[in-house]
């Protein structure tokens, strides 16, 4: 399995991309107003930091994936502990990205339909993506659906045009304030964070000590786009109403109206940011099953694909509702724990040791 | 794999015996071979046993089958020159058979066998044998008849502006075809026989150089693989030679034009020709050759890349159409615009069946008509299809059965899976229309992009000879690109023979 | 290898087929009522009744034919609230009712004057609601009459009520406008009014010639005519105004009057701290054309166009600020906008006095002034009449 720079490129993006479009334009607004398209820069430059912690990890053992270089840098013992950290994280997040997804679709186009039959059709998507092609299978498809996706999102973007009133923005600052712009950034820095997944995705890389450049390309057309959408998001809908909605990104785009004829497209933007939903799932699939085999110490990584989609299915249906879906998931744990210690707090741990190791190791070798 | 092999032993295991030649030398006496030979031809009654005499002395038997060789060549080049072979020397058969390989006047060169088998093959393939007396060994002269057609235009594949010369059923032809258009002693062309019983000739071309070894050499080996009694065309091979015969869609391109065969080979693919099949596989290939054929590189650049674009459009049409249509109508029908909403739900107040099945029905109707036009004669598939119109498309409306919108949709749906220039690329998206629908009919839009995120997943994970199917596109390639949605200008693509080598290599890194 | 192949292939094809029964969201086109239009009405006693319109398919194409059969139908309930109301409709329909196409909601005059905020809710928490069915009032009549009234020039009342206002015949609101409106401090929203006449051959037909105007979530009032029309200046929604002047008395042969249009409107707003109190200036400049003259003035010569300017000036500065002290006195109510703009150009002060905004409304000075640049003045230059020479 190996892939091409490019297509790291396209996986982080659409990973990083999608929810973050749609989950976190209602934290966000919430907290920091009109001025969320500063708390997007926050989030941006969060993120910036989290990927130059990840890629120079990477570069300490290019051809090492977490797993390996956590027990290389920290030791077998430690290593472990600290992939248990990170397990936590994969696990959850696979259930409840599919369950908001499944929260999308719900209310927004089939507000009938059960939940397990729309998370069955997604969860044999991904199931069938990396089981039949693992990360290259999901590469190949994410390299052909990320040009997709970003079309589509400006698309969406061009046809809100006319609805944008930029004096929504205003005043700038006065209503939020430092702070407030800063809460507000913590939610999109959080879904923008995803570059972390890095760690798992170099050693497949064909040139595995040039792929950061890919990784920094993705956050930042990541970021710009988001910021772009959220900016407009709020320009179109207003401080007021936003709050108020799901996923006001797919509110803006119920306004379009083309010649007053073609109304009502919201339909397509959702199933075209499936195709970004999928990326993720599949990619966080992969890493989970793979991560868990090798931690396991199992050859065949696939087997654990059998064990971890049913899990994930079983473990989706534990939500009662949107809200806590949503929101108790990414205040209680994707905000506070997931965001300074697995994004930002250990790969620090792991430059940090990592280096002393390293020049250590130089020293010793000289002396 | 495991399977492919598994097939062709079982093929082997059925057609056994069929051969019972056993491989002996010949005799010396001109008696015992004719008695030989008759016993592996019995009851063939086209088969010539001729005695006469060289020097107006040595005895020697021609055996031949008529209905294959060349009358004309074999009485003037080669019996009127035998009888009247003088030479006053006597000397042994081995040495007459040395001189007359050198002194026979003709353009047939003859060449010397000493085995009964190879004598039966050879009388087989439409030589004539001439067994000397005393001799071991015998003469074999290829005069076969060249039983071919004339050289014509591709029924399929036509073009407007392009050379209007197509493959016939004979082996040496196609091969000189391929010869014209690249006159280079770097175009290679090995010839492997193949079907135990049908000794079909085939043949390996590629350009030396340009052609990745590795792709040769699995080429190759997959030939050699296989073990079949019959081969009698390019379709029986295909599948066993292809890296995935269970997908609907094509990774190895059939095609009847040399110019095509031509610019691949050029491009470094690898091309495999067989006796009797007026096709030939070419490979490996992308997802994307489907959509492109020779007279894009005939005609102005633009026009050439609109319709590419036009292609690829409607191939989504055809793939896609009536779900869309399904979903859209029966799940979100807000996105109509009001008035044509109306219009459509006035059309379908009539129609007792679900949209779903309506469309399923009339799916599988316009297959049907499809088929019965392609293989009834001419005139008769004309009738069909003024029936399959008529009946169809007016009776059913005004009867009230299927609503005048569906018909719309299907109608547009056949037309555009006739744009897409490859019919096995056409036969696949015809399938795949099916889950489509159902897809749609049970979760509406989000069923159709499930779908079609399935396709594609599928469509990642197809290789052709290591080679990703979805190439250039993705893994990205950026010269590539121009020869994928577009048809750049001439002078943009100079590189474009390297290509798929490059691409192999980058693969094989 | 092979049993587990089949195994799954078994597996997938009974889960597909048990979801294939499923078709749980799935509507036939001819199994819907399309609701074109709905009307919100408070009953006597004080519940709610709704009522919808609904495009008869069938009737659409029948009346190609015949012309005779109707192609809506309207249906009325009432109940607590929305949603209850409209269960009860749909026990009266053979069809689900179907809300994707609703281009315009009608509320009752009682009704707004009531209080809208419980409607609010349904239209807004129904995932099958859209912003843009477009909001009018009902003026001196119920919500229900107006679903009611047919309207000869389109087969369906309701693509009559959206062409007009999307073709700007009247304002046009939106309902995501209308709940911006609602839900912002320093705003206050207004819906076109529909009055219900008959036309000239005695069939009955609308009008939207008048404007709701609501303060908070209360309708307290219409503004029509000369306030209509200035108000109408101010959104910039000129298409179909034309303003006349009697710019010089009366003669036996001419009436003195001019009538012009209006090419393009520029609105600003401009906010001020006066003595701690914001005080607003309104400036509106806006470009026209000559459209009716019927004065003897040759207004091809620059100083009569001068005077007409100057006069236009005057007369449009004292609409526009009649509109605004209706606005401040009578109803107590910024529809202007004022409020919004305060809170941008003095956000700091805009934090003390946001929740008083429709308090301090009617005591804030506005200064109006109006440009008027006459720009074409239609294709003659002499006025219409014969002159005689």
């Amino acid at each position: 399995m190996k892939i091409t720079g490019m297509q790291v490129f396209w996986l982080i993006t659409l990973m990083s991309m999608g929810m973050t479009l749609v989950m976190t334009l209602t934290p966000s607004v919430t907290s920091a107003k009109q001025d969320i398209w500063m708390s997007v820069i926050v989030a941006s430059c969060i993120t910036l930091l989290i990927t130059f912690f990840t890629t120079q990890t990477s570069l300490l053992h290019p051809d090492q994936n977490l797993v390996q270089l956590s027990r290389t840098i920290l030791g077998k013992w430690l290593g472990s502990v600290v992939m248990l950290v990170y397990f936590i994280q994969w696990f959850t997040i696979l259930p409840i990205v599919l369950r908001q997804f499944n929260d999308v679709i719900h209310i927004m186009i089939l507000p009938q339909t059960p939940k397990w039959a729309i998370m069955l059709i997604m969860l044999s998507l991904i199931t069938y993506s990396t089981y039949s092609g693992g990360i290259e299978s999901i590469a190949r498809c994410s390299e052909i659906l990320g040009p997709i996706v970003i079309i589509m999102v400006l698309l969406t973007l061009l046809a809100s045009v006319n609805n944008v009133d930029l004096h929504l923005l205003l005043p700038v600052y006065a209503d939020s304030g430092l702070s407030a712009i800063f809460k507000g950034s913590l939610a999109p820095a959080s879904y923008l964070g995803h570059s972390v997944e890095y760690l798992m995705l170099a050693p497949f890389l064909i040139k595995p000590r040039k792929g950061g450049k890919y990784a920094f390309a993705a956050v930042i057309t990541a970021s710009s786009l988001v910021l772009l959408a959220m900016t407009m998001a709020i320009a179109t809908m207003g401080v007021p109403i936003t709050p108020k909605m799901w996923y006001p990104f797919f509110e803006m785009s119920r306004k379009i109206s083309l010649f007053g004829f073609i109304e009502n497209l919201d339909p397509l933007p959702i199933v075209v940011w499936v195709a970004s939903v999928f990326v993720k799932l599949a990619v966080y699939l992969f890493i989970t099953s793979y991560g868990t085999a090798q931690y396991l110490n199992i050859k065949n990584w696939r087997i654990m694909i059998w064990f971890i989609a049913p899990i994930v299915l079983i473990f989706a249906f534990i939500p009662q509702n949107v809200t806590e879906a949503i929101s108790n998931y990414l205040f209680n744990y994707w905000i506070p724990i997931a965001l300074p210690v697995n994004m930002l707090g250990l790969p620090l741990l792991l430059l940090i040791v990592g280096k002393i190791r390293q020049v250590s190791g130089r020293s010793a070798q000289k002396g | 794999m495991k399977r492919r092999k598994h097939l062709s032993q079982r093929l082997t295991q059925k057609l056994e015996g069929i051969d019972p030649i056993s491989d002996t030398p010949l005799s010396d006496s001109l008696d015992r071979n004719e008695e030989a030979i008759r016993q592996a031809f019995v009851n063939c009654t086209d088969l010539i046993t001729r005695k006469f005499y060289i020097y107006r002395s040595v005895p020697c038997l021609a055996v031949y089958l008529d209905v294959l060789v060349d009358h004309a060549l074999w009485d003037d080049g080669l019996l009127t020159p035998l009888m009247s072979f003088e030479d006053n020397e006597t000397d042994s058969s081995e040495q007459l058979i040395e001189r007359l390989k050198g002194h026979l006047p003709s353009v047939v060169i003859p060449e010397t066998t000493r085995s009964l088998k190879d004598a039966v093959q050879r009388i087989v393939k439409g030589e004539v044998v001439l067994f000397i007396d005393t001799s071991i060994e015998a003469l074999s002269f290829k005069i076969k008849d060249n039983l071919q057609r004339q050289l014509d235009e591709p029924s399929t594949e036509a073009v407007i502006r392009g050379p209007r010369i197509g493959f016939i059923e004979k082996l040496s032809v196609n091969m000189a075809l391929i010869r014209h258009n690249i006159r280079s002693p770097k175009l290679k062309m090995e010839n492997v026989v193949l079907g135990s019983t049908t000794q079909t000739e085939t043949a390996i071309v590629y350009i030396e150089g340009l052609a990745s070894q590795n792709v040769v050499d699995e080429v190759k080996q997959r030939l050699a693989k296989i073990d079949m009694d019959s081969v009698l065309g390019s379709g029986y091979i295909e599948e066993l030679i292809s890296d995935h015969p269970k997908s609907p869609f094509p990774v190895i391109q059939s095609t009847q034009r040399p110019d095509a065969v031509s610019a691949s080979l050029i491009e470094g693919k690898v091309a495999v020709l067989v006796n009797g099949s007026p096709l030939a596989l070419v490979l490996p290939v992308t997802f994307w050759f489907a959509f492109q054929t020779v007279e894009d590189y005939y005609i102005n650049f633009l026009f050439g890349s609109m319709l590419r674009m036009l292609r690829y459009f409607f191939a989504f049409l055809a793939l896609s159409l009536p779900s869309l249509f399904v979903a859209i109508t029966t799940y979100h029908s807000e996105m109509i615009p009001t008035s044509l909403t109306i219009s459509l739900a006035a059309a379908r107040e009539v129609v007792p069946f679900p949209a779903l099945l309506e469309s399923i029905i009339m799916e599988i109707t316009f297959e049907a008509l499809r088929e019965a036009g392609v293989r009834l004669p001419r005139p008769v598939g004309q009738t069909i299809s003024i029936v399959g119109a008529l009946v169809i498309g007016q009776a059913a409306v005004q009867a009230g059965i299927i609503s005048a919108p569906l018909i719309i949709v299907v109608s547009l749906t056949g037309i555009a899976s006739f744009l897409i220039p490859n019919p096995n690329m056409s036969q696949a998206i015809s399938i795949l229309r099916f889950p489509l629908l159902l897809c749609a009919g049970t979760f509406g839009l989000y069923g159709v992009s499930a779908g079609l995120m399935a396709i594609l997943i599928h469509l990642s994970n197809l290789k052709s000879y290591g080679l990703p199917y979805l190439t250039p596109v993705s893994p990205l390639k950026l010269t590539g690109l121009l020869d994928v949605f577009f048809r750049a200008p001439w002078n943009a693509m100079y590189k474009r023979q390297q290509r798929v080598k490059d691409e192999m290599e980058l693969e094989n890194k | 290898m092979n049993l587990r192949r089949i195994g799954l292939a078994c597996t997938t094809l009974a889960l597909y087929l048990g979801l294939l029964t499923g078709c749980w969201d799935r509507n036939e086109m001819d199994e819907l009522a399309f609701v074109m239009a709905s009307g919100l009405d408070l009953a006597d006693d004080g519940e709610l009744e709704t009522s919808l319109q609904i495009a008869l398919p069938t009737g659409i194409q029948a009346s190609d034919q015949s012309g005779g059969k109707k192609a809506f139908m309207a249906v009325s309930e009432k109940g607590k609230d929305g949603m209850d109301t409209l269960s009860k409709e749909q026990q009266q329909l053979s069809r689900n009712i179907n809300l994707g196409h609703r281009r315009v909601i009608v509320i009752g005059e009682a009704l707004g004057r009531n209080g809208i905020n419980q409607v609010m809710d349904t239209l807004l928490r129904s995932p099958e609601s859209r912003y843009n069915s477009y909001i009018a009032t009902a003026y001196g009549t119920t919500a229900k009459e107006v679903i009611k009234t047919p309207y000869l020039l389109e087969k369906i009342p309701a693509v009559g009520l959206n062409n007009i206002m999307e073709g700007n015949f009247s304002i046009s609101v939106k309902t995501d406008e209308f709940l911006d409106g609602l839900a912002t401090y320093g705003k206050n929203p207004v819906t076109p009014g529909i009055r219900i006449t008959k036309d000239a051959l005695g069939n009955p037909t609308f009008v939207l010639d008048k404007i709701a105007v609501y303060r908070q979530n209360k309708l307290v009032g219409f503004l029509s005519d000369e306030q209509q029309k200035a108000f109408m200046l101010y959104r910039g929604n000129t298409q179909v105004i034309t303003w006349s002047l009697q710019l010089v008395p009366p003669k036996e042969e001419y009436k003195g009057t001019v009538n012009i249009h209006f090419l393009k409107v520029r609105t600003s707003v401009l906010t001020r701290m006066a003595e701690g109190k914001p005080a607003v200036d309104l400036r509106i400049k806006t470009t026209c054309r000559i459209s009716a003259n019927d004065t003897e003035l040759d207004f091809s010569r620059p100083e009569t166009l001068a005077l007409l300017e100057q006069k236009y000036e005057d007369e449009l500065r004292k609409a526009v600020a009649g509109v605004v002290s209706v606005s401040q006195q009578e109803f107590k109510s910024d529809i202007f906008g004022f409020g919004r703009k305060v809170h941008i150009d003095h956000p700091y002060v805009w934090k003390e006095i946001k929740e008083d905004w429709n308090e301090i409304y009617p005591s804030v000075p506005v200064d109006v002034k109006i440009e008027v640049k006459i720009e074409r003045i239609g294709r003659t230059q002499a006025p219409g009449q014969l002159m005689k020479y």
